[in-house]
């Protein structure tokens, strides 16, 4: 057996055969000295090792507290005087020398974030006061960091041996531990360790100087590439754990954050989805950006805001909410950063995240139809109505198109963005030097409201001349005069027509007599078709049963041919391509002209 | 009057030649009669028509107002009425001269033109219902007292046959070989295969109706005068038999074979004209002439509709209502003053 080792009687260290202590400077080891040990010599010593005691414990008590008095009964050989304490504080600070403090802290821990990348996680370790955490932080799919504690341990747990009592604890943490076995200690420690899995660690020491948190660090980082940052201060501001997920969270975007927006092809009514950039990487949290969408006219079901990290989409998006438009293009959206990953949608009002928002996601791309057959430009409509007829038919030809043009005016709310003109027509007169009066009144384009007006002030029935047809020729030969300069400017056109009888032919047809001013209703027609892209809707008092006669309408009405019984405002707008029908509904939001301005 | 070879002034010929009108309820009698009056006054030739009465003299005034002014058609005829009116006209007729030497003279000539004014139904040959019967001897026109009375004293006979009624109901021949085979009985029982001496003019009515016109047009029957100022395209009168066999050629309903038949067996050949004729022509809009893509002079009326569901569009210019009766004027003349 060999002979037990010494302990150093001041710092408890197991000293190795050395004349001092390599620790404390403690002197173990003299050369021997003749003759017997004097009281008085005993007495020095005591008084030597009191105060090297003293000294010692009082600089461990310097590096918890700043209170002299507070460890007291913990230092042995006496409270210190204030000289001692001056001292001790001053050899407490050196042991700080190579600390960071808590900005350093700060900056280990973006650093940390900053070297993240998608191979894996890193790892910090947190020793502090508390005990030992571990923590993995990684990248999630949408390149936001993630902080997730994997274990902690508490000293009293790992270091059964260390007092129970909070303030004893602290003081044998911080070195005062001259009373323990060292030996037993350290291997306590370095079994009860909680595991590191693999990956790049940073080992956070705090507070620096307390010899049995830095013991454990040590151990923590007995890794290659392992790092130790000791920081001076004590986690009064949350642990190195806390302050990382802080830190992750008030990270900036390490990439873009898109919102899904869905594009309507002016000339094919094509439909697809394109991402526009709510907040660009490197952004901030705090920041916001309010964007101006619309949905499309007739549309007012809830619209999906499907925001994405980047352009892989199919991560699927980070966050899904689903907000209600109002008409037109007044719809502001405002979106928030919180953090990485997290965006609150802020306006309109009503706004609601929805759960779940890849499963969200994978049904609102499926309702995106493939084209929609709506205008996305904007566009000038004719409404021409027949007044001849009996009072009841007519006024049931104005309420068709007071409805059509009150629902259009609620969903065009922006000026110039849909025109109206109107047109109405009596029957033609009948006899010689008569039939040559014009039966038109119209106005030309302007606000739906006015045209509404306007129609308030012509919609008076007029009694029937002639059964057999209607000047409906009149009505389109003044409808192309009222859209002919609906091609400039990129407007769309578009016409219905309201009558309660076919339109007289350019030549007698049948004993039907001809339209006296020899309008071509055919090939007035043509000419819509060509201004309206074929979107003209005819509505007549009841179809004819003759199926001559329906394919004669049919060509005036090739959007839709409809008996004013069966047909609403909302089908006829449908038909002219200015509400969107319910299954062609985009479950997405339409980009304004305008682009967002961040806040 | 191309035959006129030698005006002569008008001499007074105080005979009275009547003139009968004999049609199918709904053949346009009334009509007929009363655009004769606004064919005579558009006529440029001698012609005058005048009532003999005042009830005549008002059918005239009243039904021109309502064709002219207020572009309706004439009420069909609903209470027997006696009218009559006088037609003066100038018409050649052989004479003779000096030394017994033959010439053409211009003579005037009148005639009685009357109407039946009642239901073409008394022409029918037996009544529609068979338990009504038929209404023979309640008129009384110039002493007789039934239709075949009051036609054997006509000298000429204007017979209406509406076209379009014939296609579709054929019943042109039910109004009228009754009464031919009682005219017959009256004035040829007895003799030795003689034929009936009236003259007809057969008049095809409704020449302006769209169908009449287009088959007329499409049949390769139309031809244009060119002293009309209105270029209405006309069929010609040698062609009217003709015209109407082919228009009623196809209907399942018409044999109005045996009218055209029966014209050639009891009347003389020469004797018998078809007209195709329109009491109120085709409309005439602002160009002033015929528009074939424009041309349909009768309208559906609106409203009140008491008055008739149809009305007149335009002028009412007639096609072929006086020609029969100057037709029948000149055969009358110069029958009754062959030698």
């Amino acid at each position: 057996m060999s002979e037990p080792l010494a302990t150093c009687p001041v710092c408890g260290r197991i000293a190795p055969p050395a004349p001092g202590c390599d620790s404390c400077g403690w002197t173990m080891q003299t050369s021997l000295r003749a003759g017997a040990l004097t009281e008085q010599m005993i007495n020095d010593f005591e008084a030597l090792l009191r105060g090297t005691r003293r000294m010692f414990d009082a600089r461990v008590a310097a590096r918890v507290s700043a209170d002299r008095v507070a460890l007291k009964d913990y230092i042995r050989g006496g409270l210190p005087d204030a000289e001692e304490w001056e001292a001790a504080q001053s050899a407490a600070a050196r042991d700080l020398a190579d600390a960071t403090d808590e900005e350093g802290l700060l900056v280990a821990l973006r650093q940390l974030l900053d070297r993240l990348h998608s191979d894996g996680p890193s790892l910090l370790v947190d020793v502090s006061a508390a005990g030992i955490a571990v923590a993995s932080a990684e990248l999630d799919r949408f390149g936001s960091p993630q902080v997730r504690e994997l274990r902690s341990v508490t000293w009293a747990r790992l270091l059964p041996t260390l007092s129970a009592v909070e303030q004893e604890l602290r003081f044998q943490l911080a070195g005062g531990i001259s009373g323990l076995d060292h030996r037993r200690l350290w291997q306590t420690l370095r079994a009860g360790m909680p595991t590191i899995p693999a990956g790049p660690v940073l080992v956070i020491c705090r507070p620096a100087g307390w010899p049995v948190l830095e013991r454990a660090a040590t151990m923590a980082a007995a890794r290659p590439g392992a790092e130790v940052v000791r920081v001076a201060s004590q986690a009064s501001e949350g642990s190195a754990l806390e302050r990382l997920a802080t830190v992750a969270g008030s990270a900036p975007l390490s990439r873009p954050y898109k919102l899904m927006l869905a594009h309507v092809a002016a000339d094919s009514g094509a439909v697809s989805a394109q991402a526009r950039q709510l907040f660009a990487s490197g952004q901030q949290p705090g920041a916001s950006i309010t964007l101006r969408l619309r949905r499309l006219p007739g549309d007012s079901d809830p619209k999906s805001l499907a925001i994405f990290a980047g352009d892989d989409l199919d991560n699927g998006p980070l966050a899904l909410w689903e907000a209600r438009l109002p008409a037109g293009t007044g719809g502001q959206v405002q979106v928030a950063l919180i953090g990485p990953g997290r965006v609150q949608v802020t306006a309109p009002l009503g706004a609601r995240e929805q759960q779940d928002a890849t499963r969200r996601w994978t049904e609102v791309r499926s309702r995106v139809p493939s084209r929609v057959d709506v205008t996305t430009t904007p566009v000038d409509l004719v409404c021409a109505v027949h007044l001849a007829g009996e009072v009841h038919e007519v006024r049931q030809r104005m309420r068709l198109v007071r409805s059509l043009l009150e629902c259009l005016a609620d969903e065009y709310p922006e000026r110039g963005w849909l025109r109206a003109a109107a047109v109405v027509c009596t029957d033609h007169q009948i006899g010689l030097r008569r039939e040559r009066q014009d039966v038109t009144q119209s106005i030309t384009l302007r606000r739906p409201a006015d045209a509404l007006e306007w129609f308030a002030r012509h919609s008076e029935p007029a009694p029937v001349i002639y059964e057999a047809a209607a000047p409906v020729e009149d009505l389109l030969h003044k409808a192309v005069t009222l859209l002919a300069g609906a091609g400039q400017g990129g407007r769309e056109a578009r016409l219905v027509t309201v009558t309660g009888r076919r339109p007289h032919p350019r030549r007698q047809q049948g004993s039907t007599i001809r339209c006296p001013f020899g309008y071509d209703w055919r090939s007035t027609m043509a000419d819509l078709g060509r201004l309206t892209d074929g979107r003209c809707v005819l509505v007549v008092d009841r179809l004819p049963a003759d199926e001559e006669e329906y394919n004669e309408l049919k060509l005036i009405g090739p959007a839709g041919l409809y008996g004013i019984a069966d047909v609403t405002e909302k089908q006829i707008a449908e038909n002219l391509g200015l509400l969107i029908s319910r299954t062609q509904r985009l479950p997405l939001p339409l980009p304004c002209d305008q682009d967002g301005v961040g806040g | 009057m191309s035959e006129l070879t030698e005006a002569q002034p008008p001499e007074p010929d105080t005979g009275v030649r009547r003139i009968g009108v004999w049609g199918a309820t709904q053949s346009g009698k009334s009509t007929f009669l009363s655009a004769l009056y606004i064919a005579t006054a558009r006529s440029p030739r001698d012609l005058r028509i005048y009532g003999i009465n005042t009830d005549s003299t008002e059918f005239l005034v009243r039904n021109t107002h309502l064709l002219n002014a207020q572009r309706l058609f004439p009420q069909g005829t609903v209470l027997d009425s006696r009218l009559s009116w006088d037609l003066a006209m100038t018409t050649p007729a052989p004479a003779r001269g000096l030394l017994g030497r033959r010439k053409t003279a211009t003579v005037s000539q009148v005639f009685r033109l009357e109407l039946n004014d009642t239901p073409g139904l008394d022409f029918a040959a037996v009544p529609a219902d068979p338990a009504t019967p038929v209404r023979r001897n309640r008129l009384d026109i110039g002493g007789s007292t039934s239709v075949e009375d009051y036609l054997a004293q006509c000298d000429g006979i204007v017979l209406l046959i509406d076209p379009l009624r014939e296609r579709d109901l054929g019943d042109a021949h039910e109004y009228f070989h009754g009464t031919l085979l009682r005219l017959a009985q009256r004035n040829l029982a007895g003799t030795s295969g003689r034929r009936l001496g009236q003259y007809i003019a057969v008049c095809v009515t409704k020449y302006d109706e769209q169908f009449v016109y287009e088959f007329a047009r499409d049949n390769g029957y139309q031809m244009y005068s060119d002293t009309d100022p209105y270029v209405f395209p006309r069929v010609h009168g040698d062609d009217g038999k003709r015209f109407l066999l082919d228009l009623c050629k196809g209907s399942e309903r018409s044999d109005v074979t045996l009218v055209t038949n029966a014209l050639d067996h009891f009347f003389e050949p020469d004797r018998v004209r078809f007209f195709v004729t329109s009491s109120i022509g085709f409309y005439v809009n602002e160009s002033g002439q015929f528009d074939e893509d424009d041309y349909n002079n009768v309208v559906p009326r609106t409203g009140d509709i008491t008055l008739g569901k149809y009305g007149i569009r335009g002028q009412v210019i007639p096609i072929n209502v006086v020609e029969p009766l100057e037709w029948l004027g000149r055969s009358v003349a110069a029958g009754r003053l062959a030698p």
